[in-house]
């Protein structure tokens, strides 16, 4: 059966039961429901459901802010006596309980609560400096990279390894650190959750539940991380990443908050690979262009002079960050096929060259018609076909223009409205 | 003429915000696939994540390497991801969920 008749047959069934096991089925998945929410996914009116909430309070486990939940004893109790599968999904659009190692998610953020702990970030020169700071917070603080190419060092006071840092390098060492404290940061290590719940856990926020959220992101994300081993590394990340900061005492369950910081975490990653500066100069460059262009600007090349302007920055300014631009595109180019070059950055480029990057739906429709007229034009199936079997792909075959035969290239390139 | 388009398999997607799918434009999709490729395609699938939406169909190639039949199935092809514009089809590389 596929996934959508499972989504229809999951719905059918829902909808074909009463209220009271409806508002069972949904509390049963473990996760916290306050009252609104809860009936909305049960389908039922609020009345009906603090009724059976004010006859059940027995099995309930209520939370400060007005959330209900039920614990691992209860959810097998109730699946046992429903004669219900506990993997089995019940719920339309709800996973069934995540019961991994023997507890229940909710149980496990509880039992692992978030520590207080101090961090300092620093920045090192070489992996020397790295070793020799390493060294002297041994036994104080753990150093983990952190965004940026800095590195972060957890423990229990940032004053403390800050001072230590200062007496165990030299002054100008020290200095080069630029050493950015932060004295409180609640979090969770790893190592405090149950090793049989979190693999299962990761295993599943990241195949399963975050490819779905991200599925929109995709597009910004591929520009930045082309291979899709490096998509999943990223993935685990952010999972583990959102695991360490959970709040365990907000009452939500932790696939709502993973759901949501997974809305805004890739668009972190221009700052994490570009630079805040470059990443800047290129939304800037982006919005200026779009404004110029909706304006009623209608040629190829926008002076640098209007746009240093339109951008207040300097004119040397722009130039040093558009020349980092370009060579990020190159460099980011050399080793990918890129199909386009979005219409703000349109430069007339050789087919396989410096070219813009985004590529989404509405690209590879473009790109999709432009290999079936190529096909059509020159006859040359194998090389159509090549190029069909990339589009919609997250790991590009970097060899592809060499599998291309040059009179379907330059049919592709004409149709696609590029230069060849 | 050169080919191994009869060992492929050619899928399509149709995919974006959910609000553009609704019951007229499914039935639009549809009805376009059967008009160009009358029984000569099949619906895959029909998933709706969150506000995306995703319509994959799978185009039937010729089963012959013959000139004429590649040629009228692309000009096919060609109509169809033309008619179908407004909704961006593309090929797409089609693996089930379930594998």
């Amino acid at each position: 059966m596929d996934k959508l008749e499972q989504r229809k047959r999951i719905r059918k069934q829902f909808n074909a039961q009463d209220d009271i096991w409806k508002i069972e089925a949904v509390i049963h998945d473990g996760n916290w429901y306050d009252p609104e929410k809860w009936a909305k996914v049960a389908k039922v009116d609020k009345k009906t459901l603090l009724a059976w909430i004010e006859d059940n309070k027995d099995i309930l486990i209520e939370s400060g802010l007005g959330s209900y939940r039920v614990g691992y004893d209860e959810i097998i109790r109730w699946y046992e006596q429903e004669g219900i599968d506990v993997e089995e999904s019940i719920v339309p659009s709800n996973f069934p309980p995540k019961l991994w190692g023997g507890t229940t998610e909710t149980d496990v953020f509880f039992n692992a609560p978030r520590r207080r702990v101090g961090t300092i970030s620093f920045k090192v020169d070489n992996n020397e400096i790295l070793d020799r700071c390493v060294e002297i917070l041994k036994g104080v603080g753990k150093v983990m990279p952190d965004e940026g190419g800095r590195y972060r060092a957890y423990g229990l006071s940032a004053i403390h390894m800050k001072n230590l840092l200062s007496k165990g390098l030299t002054e100008s060492e020290f200095e080069s650190l630029d050493i950015k404290t932060r004295a409180i940061l609640l979090q969770r290590e790893l190592v405090d959750l149950p090793p049989e719940w979190l693999s299962e856990a990761i295993t599943f926020y990241a195949n399963t539940f975050a490819p779905s959220i991200l599925k929109s992101a995709m597009s910004t994300i591929s520009i930045y991380l082309p291979n899709k081993e490096d998509i999943h590394s990223q993935i685990v990340v952010w999972v583990i990443t959102a695991m360490k900061k959970f709040d365990e005492n907000a009452s939500v369950p932790f696939s709502g908050y993973l759901s949501s910081v997974l809305r805004h975490w890739p668009y972190d990653l221009p700052n994490e690979f570009l630079g805040k500066d470059l990443a800047k100069f290129q939304r800037e460059r982006k919005k200026v262009i779009e404004l110029i262009k909706e304006e009623g600007y209608k040629g190829d090349n926008i002076s640098i002079e209007t746009l240093v302007e339109k951008m207040d920055i300097s004119k040397d300014e722009y130039i040093e960050l558009n020349s980092e631009h370009e060579n990020w595109l190159a460099e980011k180019n050399a080793t990918t096929l890129t199909w386009e070059d979005s219409a703000n950055e349109k430069k007339g480029e050789l087919l396989g060259s410096e070219a813009a990057v985004k590529v989404d739906v509405e690209k590879m429709a473009t790109i999709s018609l432009a290999a079936v007229r190529a096909g059509i034009e020159t006859k040359d199936w194998d090389s159509m076909i090549t190029v069909i079997s990339q589009i919609d792909k997250s790991d590009i075959d970097k060899d592809i223009n060499e599998k291309l035969s040059s009179e379907f290239l330059a049919s592709f390139a004409k149709n696609l409205g590029l230069k060849y | 003429m050169k080919g191994y388009i009869k060992d492929s398999n050619l899928y399509i997607s149709i995919g974006g915000n959910s609000n553009m799918f609704d019951t007229k434009a499914r039935k639009e999709i549809d009805n376009t696939f059967k008009e160009i490729f009358e029984n000569s395609f099949k619906k895959l699938s029909d998933i709706q994540v969150d506000s995306e939406s995703e319509i994959i169909y799978e185009i039937m190639v010729p089963a012959i390497n013959d000139e004429n039949l590649i040629m009228s199935f692309l000009k096919k092809t060609e109509r169809l991801l033309e008619e179908l514009n407004d909704f961006n089809p593309h090929f797409t590389q089609y693996e089930r969920g379930d594998n």
